[in-house]
This record gives structure tokens, C-alpha cells and sequence, in this order.
């Protein structure tokens, strides 16, 4: 057994266990990303070698069409693809550790979705608002579904998980009919701008795009980090977490809320990727265990690592066509996630 | 009005002229946007090919790529332009940059274009990273109106000129064919051979112009809708009846009039006796490529109606 | 269990007069304005040149003959799948089987075009029973097996999956897709009466096989020792209604699309009125179900009028409120 690195501030506040294979993991992960940037910035539709790519990005006098492309578009991509994917992960991890369940996925139990029709919402029957605003309509229609889940599944006595995940499934199903009826009924043209956003895309992302998510990503995960402590005690169950002195109700509320919002900024920058909150905690609970900052950031790169593969796959397999990648996500996910399913220790309380 | 927009559009074709390629100006589009443009393009792409590809490659635009539509099996295409231009993505150098809702823009890049036209709004912003892009959606105009937007966007004005006046003389010596006191009412409707849906109309681009410019009406009921175009429930077919009903074919290789027709009667079974157009044979088909937006649509549609409707014995709704 | 003939007869007496009384105002509403009087005249004197005659006898009577069939067929395979697996919240929509008989006729269309028509039925079975059959698979293999909640996630994922490929096929062929697109939210048309004579043996047979296996459901839902011990043939059982409930769901969604959570709501409020025998919960199904959907597609055609929603939406509108409160009251 290794030692473990343990990390503490003066006043014994936050203290942080490290375990070292967890901390080679994490190197891994950024290696394997800073790998993929290179990869996306070298594949697609204009094919550029790695010393052209090189030369772009030290501003070396290069082909000028290659560094409209690499600045313009490849760049901001891959870069928007890794902030949302971890936006994601992050929200799925949070969300497993409160409810205690490996299968909670921010689009499974209907906050996307809230997300996702409170935006086509906007776009189909108020064009005219503009799509600054979307993050902003994205982060309400995500908490009133999460505040109407959590209140109908929380009512009644014993635990609440089974319940929770299910009442999901069915709010979702009620607002994806709902979103289904403003795209059937709209305006065509609009219901078509709203079609391909809710695929969820990152086609046409640009450096604003990655400051706001980058924003979004950075502001909240300190706060994350701060978190993990309750996280971690709430995981052991809401008992061994009062015994452990966390008021349960804030703890829970608040990490919904943090769990939520996080949801929410990918959905509004990108539109819902389905099955990446699902997944990528669960690869990283598969490569190490870990305490649970360290499995968050961890869960992060792998959630970043997996939206940046499926847009890579999505915009070179059939280039000139672009599936989004939300569509891979989708269709790399669902196998793992059955995966899941078939795998899931009896120690969750189903 | 047009006495007054003629010398200042010759005016300014002159300009065009007389000014060399790297030139620019500003161009206003239809956000409002001021954008600068070549004076004369020379590497355009379209993100649309049946509402922008089809006008500027009529306008003589010289067209590097466009947006398209994949066929059942795969194979790209553009709609509408093959069949009025003769021009297809097989035989000429037009790249594929996939479909119109989804572009691959580093292929657009890659062709280093000088001038962007899209027809989605939401489309300028990553557009306009590769070259100037200009937001111009036809739908918004009659076809000639829209025509001479995009001929002054892309600095072809002369051309737009020529074509203009080929299709009035055409027009002129039409319309003589058309009995001046006669109110003939067409409609038009669109539906698939899979019978689920009917279409109405009020504006479809080159054939409503068309009609209009020949003195031929909708009828009321569908004059009173305020959509370009709105479904129409079995239960209201009727809402579609006049003295002709203009109906469409082609839109794949295997909708052919009879298939049309076809689904009509699984859409309302014995439709055609429920509408006095069909009963008296005065329901016509026209070639998909009508929907074009174009001159030579124009034109098309102008010899299919005089065609079908000119001179000729019907029986008048009552 | 012993039910007293009054009883009966009052209960199926109030189901005709309901189901009539749906009926009625189904085949009075609709997009053309026609006054009720001649509804009636239609009728009681039919005449085939007037053409709201034809309206009432061509295009409302048959979409309500539709609504009727199809909701019964979804609440009574809702019936037998809720028996089967014991589990209250099985219904053909959440446990995949829709989504697979609808992915299977959107691939079947765009191959083969309007040609698919006269094997749609046998098509959209094959798509259900596939998607069930992975859908049971994947809840067994779970540690503890085939629970409601590793059903329905299992569904969820299955649904998802299709979902996704259907989009990306969506996205890739617009133009086509269009006709294809209201079709996919479920929805009632009496065009598809056409479809009728295709689905009409599918049909028999799966409300035969149902109303034939009823009795031994009620022993399986008491759990499969109990049913042997009573001297049932499980397996023989168990395919049985799984032959009823894909060829059930094909035709249901052959003839309007996926039409979700009906399967789920009628069985229950069924259950609350004539008890736990599947002796009369299937059939009672059959008549609710057809009575719940004549009346949605109701709903459907008056709430945004002249704007007819999709049938779909409202029944998903409506269920999933109740299986959201089915999930807080029994689980």
C-alpha cells in the first residue's frame, strides 16, 4: 500500500487525502486530454499535420486558412466540449452521491429536459429574447423540475432513491411531451433552430462560449470542492451523515441546487448530452477509488474526455454531414449505461 | 416606382463595373447588419441550395459550395437547381458542405470563400469567423424583389437586369393568352404520396408570383390565412377548391403524379369527388422544380400555367 | 371469487353507456364545423353525396373505431405485462416497446417506402418484440433480477438509444422525414383505417390469447410457486401473452404511432373497481382503455382547436402525472 499524500490548510479546515495511484490517474487523464486537444485540432475536414498545427498555434506565419480553422473552430470546440462534458460529470457524480444511487443522471431523472424546454420554449414562442439569455432560462426550467422532483419524491417516510429516480422518469417524460408539442406545433423555422440545438451540438461554438463555461466550471468547483466533505458523509446514508454532524436537509438542498446548476450551464451552452453525468463517474469509480475531491476532478477530465471523442467522431465519420454529439454521447452511452444496469452492486439500495 | 429604382440600378451596375475585385462596400442585410462585401464576388458559398444556390447561380454567381440534402441512400444533391439549371453536384466543381441545418464549416473554410449567404440567422455568427456572411433569407421576398437583393448583394446587377426583362417580354406576350375579364381562381396545395398531410399555400415563391402576375387568384378562403403555408384537415378540403388546383410531383424519384394521387385518396378516401377542381379535371400537377426560386422558375411556372389554364374549356366553380 | 350477476351487469351496462356516450361526441367535433342535427341525419340516413356525411362516416367514424381499438389494445397488453412481471409500473411505452415498433417501422420506411404498408403489423412486432426482448434481458442480468426499477431504466436506456439513432436519421433526411414526424408523436387519424384490414388478425389473435390466459394471470401474479402449485404452465403462460402483448402493441402502434402510459393508467384505475382477477381486469381494460382514448383523442381535438394536438402528447400529458403519483403511492 502507498501512503497517501495528505494535504491540509493551517487551520485544519479543508484537509484533502491523496491517494497516489488516484493522483497518477488524474496525470493520466490530463495527459489523455491535452492528447485529444492535439487530436482535434489535427482531424477534420481540412487535415493538418502536426507541425502545421504547431506552427498555428505559435503564431508562426502559416497557411492562413489553417489558422482560421484551428483558432476559430477547433480550438473553441474541443476546448467548449471538455468544459461541458466535466459540467456534466460533475453534476451526475453530485447528484449519485446525494441520492446514493449509481444511476442518477442529470438526464435521466428530467433536469436536462427542464433545461432543455424551458430553452425551446424561449426560442420557439419568443424569438425575439435572443439566445444571451439562454443559461439563464436553462438554470430555471433545471431547478423547478429539480425542486418538483425532489418535493414529490422526498414526501413521504424511508428512503427516497428509488422514488426519486422514477419520479424522474416520469417528469421527464411529461416535459419531453411538452417540448415535443412546441416543436410540432411552432413555427417551422424556429422549431428547426430549436431541433438542432436540442441534439445537442457544439458545432459552432466560439471563444465566448468557452469563457462562459469555463466561467461556470471554475466558479463552481471550488465550491464543489468545499462541498465534498458532506458529499462524502452523505454517501454513507443520511444517519451515518447526522452522526457526523451535517445538517442533511441543507446539505441535500444545497448539493441539488449546486448539482443543478452545473446541468445546467452545459445544457444551456451546448443543449443536453444525454448519459455523460451517468458514465463518466462510474469509469472513474472503475479506475481508482478515491476520496471524493479527487474523484470529482477525475470525473471531470473523464467527463471532458468523453464529449470531446464523441464531437471528434461526430464531425469526422461522415464529414461532410455532422452528427452532434449528443447523438454520440447518446449511443456510446446507453450500451454502458445497460452495462450499468447488468453490473450494480447490491450494496445501492434498489 | 420602378421608374425611379431602373436608372439608379443601372447607375449602380455601372459602378460595379467599373470597380476591381478586391473593392469592398457596405451591404445591409436583413438583420440589419452592416457588413462589407466584395464589390464583386468571386468564391461564394450557400448555405441553402433551393432558396440561395438556385438564384445565384441563375445570377451567374460563381458558386464554390453549398449546403444540400442527402437522398434515401445516401447520395447528396441540391434540390431544384439540377432540374432548372441543369447544374448538379456531379457535374460541376460545387462542393458538398452537408446539410443545410448542420454545414461543415472547415470545409467551408477550406474553399476560402470571399462571401457567405445563409438563410438562418443563427448561422451568421460562426459563418462570419471564414468571411463576410450575409443573412438574407428569400422567403421574406416575392422572387423578383429577392432576386435583386441578391444579384446587389453579390454585385450582379447586370445580370439580374437581363434576366429581368427576358422574363417581362415572356410575361407581356403570355398574358395576352389569358381572358382579361375572367376571375379564374388556383389553388395551391402540396402533399406527400404517404397520404398523411395536406398542405395549402399562400405564398410558394416563383409559382404564387407567377399566378399574381398573370391576373390568376387564390381563393378567399386561403387569401384569409395569415401562415405561408398551413395544413389542412380532411375534414376541410374543400377549403382548397377553386377553378384549378395546382398540386406536386417529384419531390422524390418515386412520387410521380399517380403516387400523389394516390395518397391523396388515403388522406380522404373519394377525395376527388369532394372538390369541384378534380371532379371536372381541372386538378394539375406540376413538376417539383416549380418550387424553385428563381427566373427560370419563373419562367416554368408562367408556360405550365399558360399550358394548362390558357385557352382552354373549364368549368367554372360555382 | 364470486361476483354477484347485478353487479356485473350494472358495471358492463355503465361502460356501454359511457363508451357510447364518448363515441357520440367524438363523431360530433371535429375540424369542419357541422351542427349536431347533422351528425344525426347522417346517421340515420346516410348519403353518400353530401359531404358531411362523408366527414361523419369516412373520416370520424373510423378515427373513432381507431381510438376504441387501440386503447384497448394498449390497456389490455399494459394488463398482461403488469400480471407477468408483477411489476405496477410495466407498461408497453416505458418498458421500450413502443420505441422499438416505432424505430422498426421508421427504418421498414425508409428502405422500402409506402411498399412496407401491408407487413407494417408484422414489421412493428418484430421492432417490439426485439426491444422487449433486450428490455427483459437486461433487467434479469441485473443482481436481483428483473425488478420495476431495472425494467424501467432498462426501457428508459432502450428508448433513449432509439431515440437517438431516430434523431440523427431525423437530422440526415429532413425533407422525407417530415411526413413521418407528427406520425412519431402518436396520433389518431382516420386515414389509417386503411391499416385495419393489415392489423385486423393481429388483432384477434392478441385479445384472444388474453381473454384465454386471464385465469392463469391472476395465479402468476400471485408469484410463479404459487401458480405451479395451482398447475399452471408457467412457460407455456408466459409466451403466450408475450405472443399477445407484441402483437397488441404492433398493431396499436401501427395504426397511431406510439401512444404512451396508456397501458400503465387503465390497468390500475381498472384494478380499483373490479379487483386483482385478471378474469376481469382484462377485459375491463379493454373496454376503460377504449374509452379513455376516445376520449383523449377528444381533448386532443378540442384544447387548441382548430389546432389538433397529437394524440400522443395528450395521453403522455395525462400519464405521466399518474405514474409519477403511482410511484410515490406504492413504491
Amino acid at each position: 500500500m502507498k501512503p497517501d499524500i495528505i494535504v491540509r490548510t493551517p487551520s485544519q479546515k479543508l484537509a484533502l487525502r491523496l491517494p497516489v495511484r488516484a493522483l497518477w490517474v488524474l496525470l493520466g487523464m490530463m495527459i489523455a486530454l491535452l492528447f485529444i486537444i492535439g487530436l482535434s485540432l489535427m482531424l477534420g475536414s481540412y487535415p493538418l499535420s502536426a507541425s502545421q498545427v504547431l506552427d498555428i498555434l505559435w503564431q508562426r506565419p502559416a497557411d492562413e486558412t489553417g489558422t482560421t480553422i484551428v483558432w476559430e473552430f477547433r480550438f473553441p470546440r474541443v476546448l467548449v466540449s471538455i468544459m461541458v462534458g466535466a459540467l456534466l460529470g460533475l453534476s451526475g457524480a453530485t447528484l449519485q452521491n446525494i441520492t446514493r444511487n449509481p444511476l442518477a443522471d442529470p438526464s435521466l431523472v428530467g433536469v436536462s429536459q427542464g433545461a432543455g424546454f424551458a430553452v425551446v420554449a424561449l426560442t420557439v414562442l419568443m424569438p425575439e429574447l435572443g439566445y444571451y439569455y439562454r443559461p439563464l432560462y436553462a438554470f430555471g426550467g433545471a431547478l423547478v423540475v429539480a425542486i418538483i422532483i425532489q418535493w414529490i419524491s422526498a414526501g413521504r417516510t424511508g428512503s427516497s432513491t428509488m422514488r426519486f429516480i422514477l419520479t424522474g422518469v416520469g417528469v421527464a417524460a411529461f416535459i419531453s411531451a411538452g417540448t415535443s408539442a412546441l416543436l410540432t406545433y411552432g413555427d417551422i423555422n424556429r422549431a428547426t433552430a430549436a431541433l438542432g440545438w436540442l441534439a445537442g451540438s457544439v458545432h459552432a461554438s466560439n471563444w465566448q462560449d468557452v469563457w462562459l463555461t469555463s466561467a461556470c466550471l471554475f466558479a463552481l468547483l471550488p465550491i464543489l470542492m468545499w462541498a465534498s466533505r458532506p458529499m462524502a458523509a452523505m454517501r454513507m446514508g443520511p444517519d451515518t451523515a447526522t452522526g457526523l454532524g451535517v445538517n442533511v436537509s441543507i446539505a441535500r438542498w444545497g448539493l441539488i441546487m449546486l448539482s443543478v446548476a452545473l446541468a445546467a450551464f452545459a445544457v444551456a451552452a451546448v443543449g443536453p448530452l444525454g448519459f455523460v453525468g451517468l458514465v463518466a463517474p462510474h469509469v472513474t469509480r472503475r479506475l481508482t477509488h478515491s476520496g471524493v475531491g479527487v474523484h470529482l476532478l477525475i470525473t471531470a477530465a473523464i467527463g471532458g474526455l468523453l464529449v470531446a471523442v464523441a464531437d471528434l467522431f461526430g464531425r469526422t465519420a461522415f464529414a461532410p454531414v455532422q452528427i452532434p454529439a449528443g447523438l454520440v454521447t447518446a449511443i456510446i452511452g446507453v450500451p454502458l449505461f445497460v452495462w450499468l444496469i447488468m453490473r450494480q452492486q447490491a450494496r445501492t439500495e434498489l | 416606382m420602378r421608374t425611379l429604382l431602373l436608372p439608379l440600378t443601372i447607375l449602380l451596375s455601372l459602378v460595379v463595373h467599373t470597380a476591381s475585385a478586391t473593392e469592398t462596400r457596405i451591404f445591409t442585410d436583413d438583420a440589419g447588419r452592416q457588413v462589407e462585401v466584395p464589390v464583386q464576388a468571386e468564391r461564394v458559398i450557400s448555405q441553402n441550395d433551393n432558396r440561395l444556390t438556385l438564384p445565384l447561380l441563375e445570377l451567374g454567381v460563381p458558386i464554390v459550395g453549398s449546403a444540400g440534402r442527402l437522398a434515401g441512400n445516401g447520395t447528396p444533391f441540391l434540390r431544384t437547381v439540377p432540374d432548372l439549371l441543369g447544374i448538379s453536384l456531379a457535374n460541376s466543381d460545387i462542393e458538398f458542405l452537408g446539410t443545410y441545418n448542420d454545414l461543415d464549416y472547415e470545409k467551408i473554410a477550406g474553399l476560402k470563400p470571399d462571401l457567405i449567404f445563409t438563410q438562418r440567422d443563427e448561422f451568421v455568427e460562426p459563418l462570419s469567423r471564414i468571411a463576410p456572411t450575409l443573412y438574407i433569407d428569400p422567403n421574406n421576398y416575392p422572387v423578383k424583389d429577392g432576386m435583386k437583393k441578391l444579384a446587389d448583394a453579390a454585385g450582379r446587377m447586370d445580370e439580374y437586369e437581363r434576366l429581368l426583362e427576358n422574363y417581362e417580354n415572356k410575361l407581356t406576350t403570355v398574358q395576352n393568352h389569358f381572358p382579361k375579364e375572367q376571375d379564374i381562381t388556383v389553388s395551391v396545395s402540396f402533399s406527400f404520396p404517404a397520404g398523411e398531410t395536406l398542405y395549402a399555400y399562400t405564398d410558394l415563391g416563383a409559382l404564387t408570383v407567377a399566378l399574381d402576375d398573370l391576373g390568376l387568384n387564390l381563393p378567399q378562403p386561403i387569401l384569409d390565412e395569415e401562415k405561408r403555408s398551413f395544413s389542412v384537415s380532411p375534414e376541410q378540403i374543400q377549403l382548397i377548391d377553386g377553378d384549378f388546383i395546382i398540386n406536386f410531383y417529384g419531390n422524390e424519384a418515386s412520387a410521380g403524379p399517380e403516387e400523389v394521387r394516390a395518397g391523396l385518396e388515403k388522406f380522404l378516401p373519394n377525395w376527388c369527388a369532394q372538390l369541384h377542381a378534380c371532379e371536372n379535371d381541372q386538378m394539375i400537377f406540376f413538376p417539383y422544380a416549380a418550387f424553385g426560386y428563381s427566373f427560370s422558375a419563373l419562367e416554368l411556372n408562367l408556360d405550365l400555367l399558360t399550358t394548362h389554364i390558357a385557352g382552354r374549356q373549364f368549368t367554372p366553380m360555382p | 371469487m364470486t361476483i354477484q350477476k347485478f353487479g356485473e351487469v350494472g358495471r358492463l351496462g355503465l361502460m356501454a353507456v359511457v363508451i357510447s356516450l364518448f363515441f357520440a361526441l367524438h363523431i360530433s367535433i371535429g375540424a369542419k364545423a357541422i351542427p349536431l342535427s347533422d351528425v344525426f341525419t347522417a346517421l340515420i340516413a346516410r348519403d353518400e353525396t353530401v359531404f358531411d356525411h362523408i366527414v361523419v362516416w369516412n373520416l370520424r367514424m373510423p378515427r373513432a373505431l381507431i381510438a376504441m381499438v387501440v386503447g384497448a389494445a394498449l390497456a389490455v397488453s399494459g394488463a398482461l405485462m403488469q400480471g407477468l412481471t408483477r411489476n405496477p409500473l410495466a407498461d408497453p411505452g416505458l418498458l421500450g416497446l413502443l420505441a422499438g415498433a416505432s424505430f422498426a417501422v421508421v427504418v421498414g420506411f425508409g428502405i422500402w417506402g409506402s411498399a412496407i404498408v401491408p407487413i407494417m403489423p408484422l414489421v412493428a412486432a418484430g421492432g417490439a418484440l426485439a426491444a422487449s426482448a433486450l428490455v427483459f434481458w437486461i433487467a434479469s442480468s441485473a443482481p436481483g433480477g428483473a425488478r420495476p426499477l431495472t425494467l424501467i431504466l432498462a426501457g428508459a436506456a432502450i428508448t433513449a438509444f432509439l431515440g437517438a439513432i431516430i434523431a440523427a436519421v431525423q437530422l440526415l433526411d429532413q425533407d422525407n422525414f417530415d411526413q413521418l414526424r407528427v406520425w412519431l408523436t402518436g396520433t389518431i387519424n382516420g386515414n389509417r383505417m386503411s391499416y385495419m384490414m393489415w392489423c385486423l388478425p393481429w388483432l384477434l389473435v392478441g385479445f384472444l390469447v388474453s381473454f384465454a390466459v386471464a385465469r392463469q394471470i391472476t395465479s402468476l401474479a400471485m408469484g410463479d410457486e404459487v401458480a405451479i402449485g395451482l398447475g399452471v404452465n408457467v412457460a407455456q403462460v408466459k409466451i403466450l401473452s408475450l405472443i399477445a402483448v407484441v402483437a397488441l402493441t404492433a398493431s396499436a402502434v401501427t395504426l397511431s404511432g406510439p401512444l404512451g402510459f396508456i397501458g400503465l393508467v387503465i390497468p390500475h384505475a381498472v384494478r380499483l373497481f373490479v379487483g386483482t382477477d385478471y378474469r376481469f381486469v382484462v377485459p375491463y381494460s379493454a373496454l376503460v382503455g377504449a374509452a379513455y382514448l376516445l376520449f383523449v383523442d377528444i381533448v386532443a381535438r378540442i384544447a387548441l382547436a382548430p389546432i389538433e394536438i397529437s394524440t400522443g402528447l395528450v395521453t403522455s400529458l395525462l400519464g405521466a402525472p399518474f405514474f409519477v403519483w403511482l410511484v410515490r403511492a406504492k413504491l
